[in-house]
């Protein structure tokens, strides 16, 4: 019985060893980074994969003399659909494209604003991608992938930047988990980060006895490029977004690097607007997702001048209240805060100081978020708060009767009361002593 | 069981007989003519060199005459006179003459000679023989058709010296020898109950090894112990060197790269498995006793166990289970995750690993196979080394062989810390015979997880579960994680703590009785107590 | 000879790995939101239904249903009952080994065929199978340790590092109880698989009066562990999106990100997986196996040897794809199936012993 297992054994071993079909040999593969998906020609997508150079990252290796070796190799292709656009970048690369790493997946403007459904189809056919990587939504598209800006890879910039933005509170990382959920669960829209692209200059510097080009620091920002989307989806043919590599009117060559600003809400998975900013954060106070910032209240002590205060946490809650055929939403935000930065002769540990200070700050944050909901509900007419999903989880036959209304006529009339309460929790650990 | 075949004979020439292989003339009676046995005695033993032959004449009877005859390599020669001649010649004549005129004149000898040790009769030539052979002085007696031999004078061997094979950090540090008398008597000082059995059994047709089973009796399960027995009394062997040849006749499952009896030079770890109903098996000649039945889940244990506190002990115990996964793991998941799944590597450490793995020209697996086996090969040359090559080889092999092989970019080295680290898990194992079993287990394994990845490694690994699993080590199931009562004796730990100070071991039977001793109540003198 | 927490340890394992990835409740039918609810009730239509099954064996000390089906029903009834549910066990090992290789394959090595994954799993359960059911419990203890532990610490780090819920589990049977029974069937079809395996081990169980409560307390454990999991995966995913999937719970792991340490969960809990599917399989081969041993008085590891051969053709063999796996865990298919076991099999050997019991008051 020992033999027949055994001859069974060497002959499937003998077999298996004829091939080890799905081995791949790491150094044959070509790992791709961050992808960006665009809208092209027609109903073209293009395509850009960050394909990877690990051996130009690892310490030790050298490039050729003077260069540093190539980091990472912008591709950019077009086709109907995206699994076409990659085979066809696939065709130019010598290494095998693998998609599994992706970290995070740029969709560009004119793309979000006819649907990304074919997007999120593809990213969730296929096992590779990871439901945690990030979505964005960008103005401009592919190009800007290019410029990598404090690490030596533009996947890790902009995993790094989406980080670093919750930092200011004022946008969220969105996974494509989360989006998906969102599409799919009933009465809330789905949202991701909002990424917008910055020119920046290159000068001539002397290094040590080398020209060097570098970075110009002092020009790093707020020069946008110059973007003309006409929405109903036919691009000029000199757009930057068709052609990234192109020069602009000011003679410079664009490379670009990204920053996060704010959300970009969709209504199904059209793109509908762009809250930015402090539009941004009105949004975040009513999903209770602010994590971190910095608000600036007029000195309640009359100096004429700002208290900064940094934001520990918030929370919302949302309750919705049926009666008859009147909805209404309750949200009551609780925020905590601490002292960061108060002008002199300032005392913040006068209690009544505080009663002051959080009494403004409710002011503000309410003003925030009710000019936000107001944007939200009468301009982008698309409920990203989720409301409709608290209707639908307390009474969903009434959801059921309402939904096919509920984005166009129920939601911006929708009558939302939002109360803050905020607290001071901490005058800081010090105060300066040219303070007094 | 078979006789194990020696690939080292010589093989003979055509046409030589082979030659007979008892001597007839072992099964002759002893003759009453003093001389014509002495004569005998040399013919067969072939005129040794190391046969001496000492004639006495006793007082009073001068034409009759004793001989004592021994083997000079195996007796302590010094004794002899004393332990052996002078009670003979110190015997007065009345007690001779007595004697002599008694119905057995050698049984009267034997009871009345003044000397300490027990004294045997011999029947036959083959007896006389054996025992002349085993150490003991034969006293032959002209007149008498039998002899007397006096038990034992064992001659010295090596002085205790440190347990080389496992050492330890604190307990007692002192090892079992050669001589099987010497171990008893350090592993009876540490069991002195009267319950104690030590059994005697002689195997090996040309070796007569003297084997002693050891255990104590209603701890040890009584089945058990039969087997075992039964089982050497089938053993037909030539010779029995060490008690590994036993192992291998006696085992459950010889093809199995798990050994399945315990081997430890340490007479406390002897003592301690002796009182948890194991069974040691000592034999003469060599320093290792064999402890069975054994468990798997024993490998990860050591003997400082008993000697440091609970808690230390059960942390090193994880530890060193974690090493031995990893040992044998380590290499297999590198290779399956590398090849197939990277995309669970996290990016970064995943360029890392690309980036130094560009321009090696093997792939994956064949650099790792090839690694494995240089590994072994390294591992076993630093077993033989002759001790003044020792750091040379070292330094060559492991350092110099091992970094110009990944600078010149014959293997990568994400691949060759992962092997390194294993190899060094696989030191942390305190049982030197279970290392065998995963330098074998990993082959496989790493064979597998080439081919089919990380699934293939999973499969391979609940075969190997299963063929663990079914391991019986005599008639004792082997691999048992939770044996019966578990539960409640966990329950019972989590709420009464104190009252465990040895780390939990495993007894065997249902009905021993292991007393783990209590944590004495602090005492306050201040209150008078 | 196995004891009756190794008994405990073979029933929670087998079902776990058999409803793990797949999640049938989510997947099969449409319960949606409700799909934990599907979990508490096959769980309690699994135990009710294998508790019959256990106290017939409790009963019959020393026997599997081969033998005392016999004693009851006759050789013929015997023979077709033990026959129902031995042939039903043999078919599901062998749809579980080929769809284990054909879901592995299809995400994660695609070029490998199907045979290269199906035959090692066949094999190692044949080893299992023939080295008898004390090794398969002794297995079965450190087996379902490590499972425990990757599921644990999965869960883990799924409700730590994972995205931020949208989903909820509310509202909570605004469809009605049709979809939640519908989805349960698949389910309870699996568990009462996996709990009427007793009726074959019980033969090897010393301590016998304990088998009926530690094959329920593995059925509810198993539910238990399935329905954290449920949870989570509807409350991360969505509970339409996650019906939408062939493998929701790999899904769930690939949303799992460590900085640095980990990238995706899913070849983790894939591991885990495969572990519980290869133990299934051995355990289904060797209840067939038993089950037809006793049942025409042969030796069991022969007729192991025999079903093993005989099941390597269809296991390898291309006509079988994922798309007929799936049918065949799909609700009309099991739902006729599971019927098909408890009136074939358990509804006439447990009326017999009534009928046994009242009569002769054996």
């Amino acid at each position: 019985m020992r033999r027949i297992g055994l001859t069974a054994l060497i002959v499937f071993l003998a077999l298996g060893c004829s091939g080890c079909w799905d081995s791949v040999e790491i150094e044959e593969v070509a790992i791709v980074g961050s992808m960006s998906i665009d809208k092209g020609q027609g109903d073209h997508v293009v395509v850009s994969l960050e394909v990877i150079n690990p051996s130009a990252l690892a310490s030790g290796t050298q490039g050729p003399i003077g260069e540093s070796p190539v980091v990472s190799v912008m591709t950019r292709d077009e086709a109907n659909t995206i699994p076409a656009a990659i085979t066809s970048a696939q065709r130019r690369t010598p290494r095998k494209i693998c998609t599994g790493l992706v970290g995070t997946i740029v969709i560009g403007q004119a793309l979000a604003r006819e649907g990304v459904g074919k997007i999120i189809d593809y990213l969730v056919r296929n096992a590779t991608v990871r439901s945690s990587a990030t979505l964005t939504t960008c103005d401009t598209g592919a190009g800007l992938l290019q410029r990598p800006f404090m690490f030596p890879l533009p996947s890790r910039t902009l995993a790094g930047l989406g980080e670093s933005a919750l930092a200011s509170g004022m946008t969220i990382t969105v996974t494509l988990c989360e989006f998906m959920a969102r599409l799919s669960e009933p009465g809330i829209e789905p949202i991701t980060m909002h990424t917008v692209g910055r020119k920046i200059k290159d000068v001539q510097v002397k290094r040590q006895g080398d020209e060097v080009k570098q970075t110009d620091p002092a020009v790093m920002r707020e020069q946008p490029i110059d973007v003309d989307v006409s929405l109903d989806g036919e691009l000029p043919p000199d757009s930057p977004i068709l052609n990234p590599y192109k020069e602009t009117s000011s003679g410079e060559f664009v490379p670009g690097t990204t920053i996060n600003i704010g959300i970009a809400a969709y209504r199904g998975d059209k793109l509908v607007g762009f809250l930015d900013d402090h539009e941004a954060r009105g949004y975040l106070w009513t999903v209770g997702r602010v994590e971190q910032g910095t608000i600036e209240v007029d000195d309640p002590g009359g100096s004429g001048k700002k208290i900064a205060l940094g934001i520990i946490r918030s929370s919302a809650s949302v309750k919705p209240v049926i009666d008859d055929d009147l909805i209404r939403m309750d949200v009551e935000l609780h925020v905590d805060l601490e002292t960061r930065e108060a002008p002199m002769h300032t005392n913040v540990n006068n209690q009544t100081l505080v009663q002051a200070l959080e009494d403004s700050l409710d002011a503000l944050i309410l003003r925030e978020a009710r000019a936000t909901l107001n944007r939200v509900q009468k301009e982008l007419k698309t409920d990203i708060y989720g409301f409709g999903n608290k209707v639908y989880r307390k009474d969903p036959k009434l959801w059921a009767e309402l939904e096919p209304r509920w984005n166009e006529e129920i939601f911006p009339n929708l009558e939302v009361n939002i109360q803050v309460k905020s607290r001071v929790r901490a005058p800081g650990s010090a105060y300066s002593v040219a303070n007094r | 069981m078979k006789p194990r075949r020696s690939f080292g004979r010589i093989p003979r020439p055509i046409g030589t007989p082979a030659e007979a292989d008892d001597n007839r003339q072992d099964q002759s009676e002893l003759s009453v003519d003093l001389d014509e046995n002495l004569r005998t005695i040399e013919s067969i033993l072939g005129n040794a060199s190391d046969l001496a032959v000492r004639r006495l004449a006793l007082p009073g009877e001068p034409q009759s005459s004793l001989a004592v005859v021994y083997l000079t390599s195996l007796v302590n020669t010094e004794n002899v006179s004393l332990t052996v001649i002078e009670p003979l010649l110190s015997l007065s004549d009345v007690a001779y003459r007595s004697a002599a005129m008694a119905a057995d004149p050698l049984e009267s000898l034997r009871l009345t000679l003044p000397t300490v040790r027990p004294i045997s009769t011999a029947g036959s030539m083959k007896e006389l023989i054996d025992s002349l052979l085993e150490g003991k002085v034969v006293m032959l007696i002209d007149g008498a058709s039998g002899a007397l031999y006096f038990d034992a004078l064992r001659p010295p061997t090596r002085l205790f010296q440190l347990p080389t094979s496992e050492t330890t950090v604190i307990g007692p540090q002192i090892g079992l020898t050669e001589s099987v008398d010497d171990n008893l008597a350090l592993i009876r000082s540490r069991l002195k109950h009267p319950r104690l059995r030590v059994e005697q059994v002689i195997i090996g047709r040309k070796s007569r090894t003297d084997v002693r089973i050891i255990y104590l009796e209603g701890i040890a399960p009584r089945e058990v112990v039969d087997e075992l027995r039964r089982r050497l009394h089938e053993i037909d062997i030539d010779m029995i060197l060490d008690p590994g040849v036993i192992r291998d006749l006696i085992t459950d499952r010889p093809y199995s790269p798990f050994v399945m009896e315990r081997m430890t030079e340490r007479p406390d770890t002897v003592a301690a498995e002796v009182n948890l109903g194991r069974i040691a098996l000592l034999v003469e000649g060599s320093p290792f006793a064999m402890l069975l039945p054994s468990q798997f889940f024993t490998l990860i244990e050591s003997a400082e166990d008993y000697y440091l506190n609970s808690l230390s002990a059960s942390l090193l115990k994880l530890l060193r289970a974690f090493a031995y996964i990893l040992s044998v793991l380590a290499t297999p998941i590198y290779v399956a995750v590398v090849n197939y799944h990277f995309e669970l590597v996290p990016l970064p450490l995943l360029l890392n690993i690309a980036a130094t793995q560009e321009g090696v020209p093997f792939p994956l697996p064949v650099a790792a196979f090839l690694t494995e086996m240089v590994l072994d090969v390294v591992r076993e040359a630093g077993i033989r080394l002759p001790r003044q090559f020792g750091p040379v080889v070292s330094i060559f092999g492991a350092i110099i062989l091992g970094q110009s092989a990944i600078q010149a970019g014959f293997v990568p080295p994400g691949l060759i810390i992962v092997a390194m680290m294993g190899t060094i898990c696989s030191f942390a194992v305190p049982r030197a015979e279970k290392a065998l079993a995963y330098r074998l287990v990993r082959f496989p394994l790493l064979l597998l997880g080439s081919i089919l990845g990380f699934p293939g490694i999973t499969i391979g690994s609940v075969a190997l579960v299963y063929h663990v699993a079914s391991l019986k080590s005599l008639g004792i199931p082997y691999a048992v994680l939770y044996p019966p009562g578990h539960t409640a004796r966990l329950a019972k730990k989590l709420v009464r703590t104190a009252e465990h100070n040895q780390p939990a071991t495993r007894p065997l039977a249902p009905t021993d009785k292991v007393r783990r001793g209590k944590v004495p109540e602090p005492r306050d003198p201040k209150n008078g107590d | 000879m196995i004891n009756p927490r190794q008994l405990f340890f073979i029933i929670a394992l087998t079902r776990i790995s058999a409803l793990l990835v797949l999640l049938p409740v989510v997947t099969a039918g449409n319960a949606l939101q409700d799909a934990w609810i599907s979990v508490i009730v096959a769980t309690v239509v699994a135990i009710l239904f294998v508790w019959l099954g256990a106290y017939l064996a409790m009963k019959h000390p020393g026997k599997s249903l081969g033998q005392f089906s016999r004693d009851l029903l006759g050789k013929t009834g015997g023979a077709i009952t033990t026959g129902l549910l031995a042939i039903s066990f043999y078919v599901l090992c062998l749809i579980r080994t080929r769809l284990v290789s054909l879901v592995i394959i299809s995400h994660f090595m695609p070029k490998t065929p199907g045979w290269a994954l199906a035959i090692p799993v066949l094999l190692t359960a044949f080893y299992g199978a023939m080295m008898g059911p004390d090794t398969v419990g002794r297995a079965s203890e450190f087996l379902f340790t490590v499972m425990a532990l990757i599921i644990v610490v999965s869960m883990v780090m799924s409700y730590v590092w994972s995205a931020e819920r949208v989903a909820g589990l509310k509202p909570v049977l605004s469809r009605g109880l049709r979809p939640v029974f519908g989805a349960a069937v698949p389910a309870a079809f699996l568990g009462l698989m996996s709990g009427l395996k007793v009726l074959a081990l019980g033969r090897f169980t010393v301590e016998e009066h304990k088998m009926p409560k530690a094959t329920a307390l593995a059925l509810l454990v198993s539910g238990l562990v399935l329905l954290v999991v449920t949870i989570d995966v509807l409350t991360t995913l969505g509970p339409a999106q996650a019906q939408a999937y062939v493998m929701p719970v790999l899904a769930l792991a690939s949303s799992v990100f460590i900085e640095g340490i980990l990238e995706r969960l899913d070849l983790v809990l894939m591991t885990a997986w495969v572990l519980g599917i290869t133990f299934d399989v051995t355990v289904l081969l060797a209840s067939s196996s038993i089950l037809i041993g006793d049942s025409l008085g042969i030796g069991h590891r022969k007729v192991a040897a025999a079903l093993f051969l005989l099941g390597v053709v269809p296991v390898s063999h291309r006509f079988t794809d994922i798309f007929v796996m799936r049918q065949l865990h799909s609700i009309p298919v099991t739902g006729i199936w599971s019927a098909a076991i408890c009136v074939g099999t358990l509804a006439p050997v447990f009326i017999a012993y009534l009928i046994k019991k009242r009569r002769g008051g054996s």
